[in-house]
């Protein structure tokens, strides 16, 4: 239904009616962003990565293939916005579990729960590409085919990848006492 | 059973993908040995910790950036091309298989004359990231000499086409990765000597190609346009080691 009423909203802003697009940014405003977060650590890289992505998309939104989903066309620009501010941001150590909260205003509520806390940190320690498999895996429900599309990686890739991620991960937290 | 198998069976149960063989063998290992319930627990706690993080919800002022950046954007194109990998290109094949032969014996009869001696190598280039292209660009041809050995990638190009001349000496898990900047790459062949591939994909405007070496593998492909800035990923072991951005040659630059 919503890839449809997507394709509708595309072309209608093919034929000139930009406020078709606003929809789009309604629809996925949210999700393009807590992937966002997610890979960047950063709420402020994270609204960059977003408002690239939509515009990003807007522009080249005649170059859309409309067999395939909207969704994931401009998510994978949002992942590969997200990648790049990673790639481009000099002081990686800057990341703490305080960023999100500067100045902004908390984006979610941090609870209490210090076993999460941990793990947030544990996930910014991961190298970006590895994060990026465990946040399209576990935060945000991705398969293994959806991660290969959004990344343009074989499948196999993907698994061989998510498999390390995986270890890193629990090899950081044990190191920092989260494991049980 | 060692640590890397039982994670891997763990790790599948999770996914839903563990078959009733591996289950029986995990169940076993489990009920036998009190070390690898530590894991268990470990990875069902990751899981769970994981699953709770939840969603995040963007700033209020997000909304605002997003329309602000918008209203200065250039419109998209009125007619939309679909940019599909099955675009036509009226005699594709006849003019781009002399080409690529053509190619192939060119890059091939170059490293019986001159074995590892590529052109320069500008490693100051686009690195380790999904960059989108910039002025980082390099002209074709590209080498790429990997750690071991005499094991390189190069990439020649002629015009929109593309040759990818892989060599491996070494037991390697090499993966590499052609796509568009902007647009699909169209590949139309692939030409493999010694039999080295294990894995081709050719879809939606990227190539990949998977070898464990040794060997050598050729593959031809061809950009949608002459001018048009390629990516190049090489990983290995499922880990990026290289990305290059490839224009056209100095020749045709000049041009």
């Amino acid at each position: 239904m919503a890839r449809d009423d997507d394709k509708m909203l595309v072309e209608a802003c093919l034929r000139g009616d930009r406020h078709s697009f606003d929809k789009l940014v309604d629809r996925y405003e949210g999700p393009l962003f807590s992937a966002a977060y997610r890979i960047t650590g950063s709420v402020e890289d994270a609204m960059d990565a977003t408002q690239n992505a939509f515009v990003n998309a807007y522009e080249k939104l005649h170059t859309f293939d409309p067999s395939y989903r909207f969704f994931s066309w401009i998510y994978r620009i949002a992942v590969n916005e997200s990648l790049s501010l990673v790639g481009r941001r000099k002081e990686q150590t800057e990341l703490t579990e305080d960023t999100p909260a500067k100045g902004r205003g908390p984006v979610e509520v941090f609870d209490s729960n210090e076993a999460r806390g941990v793990l947030k940190l544990a996930l910014l320690e991961l190298e970006p590409h590895y994060r990026t498999v465990i946040v399209l895996k576990h935060l945000e429900g991705f398969s293994y085919r959806e991660i290969s599309e959004l990344l343009e990686i074989p499948e196999k890739t993907v698994k061989s990848r998510l498999f390390t991620a995986r270890q890193r991960l629990r090899v950081i937290l044990t190191k920092r006492g989260f494991a049980p | 059973m060692n640590t890397d198998r039982l994670e891997a069976l763990l790790w599948a149960r999770i996914d839903g993908t563990i078959e009733p063989d591996e289950l029986a063998e995990l169940d076993a290992h489990l009920a036998e040995q009190p070390e690898p319930r530590e894991i268990e627990r470990q990875i069902t706690t990751i899981v769970e910790e994981l699953d709770g993080l939840g969603k995040v919800q963007p700033p209020p002022e997000l909304r605002g950036r997003i329309d602000g950046a918008l209203a200065n954007a250039n419109p998209p194109t009125a007619h939309p091309t679909a940019a599909s990998p099955t675009r036509s290109r009226p005699a594709w094949t006849a003019r781009w298989l002399p080409l690529a032969a053509s190619l192939l014996i060119g890059v091939t009869v170059g490293y019986l004359l001159h074995p590892g001696t590529g052109g320069s190598i500008d490693h100051s280039g686009v690195t380790g990231t999904m960059l989108t292209p910039t002025d980082q660009w390099e002209a074709a041809p590209v080498e790429i000499h990997l750690e071991a050995g005499a094991d390189s990638v190069s990439v020649s190009r002629v015009g929109a086409d593309v040759v990818i001349d892989v060599t491996l000496t070494t037991e390697i898990d090499l993966e590499v990765t052609l796509a568009g900047a902007e647009g699909p790459v169209h590949f139309a062949g692939l030409n493999t000597t010694n039999g080295s591939a294990t894995e081709v994909t050719t879809e939606q405007g990227w190539v990949s190609v998977r070898t464990i070496g040794p060997g050598a593998l050729i593959l031809a492909a061809s950009a949608a346009e002459t001018d048009e800035i390629l990516r190049l990923q090489v990983s290995i072991d499922g880990i990026p080691i290289e990305e290059r951005w490839i224009g056209p040659t100095r020749n045709e630059i000049e041009r």
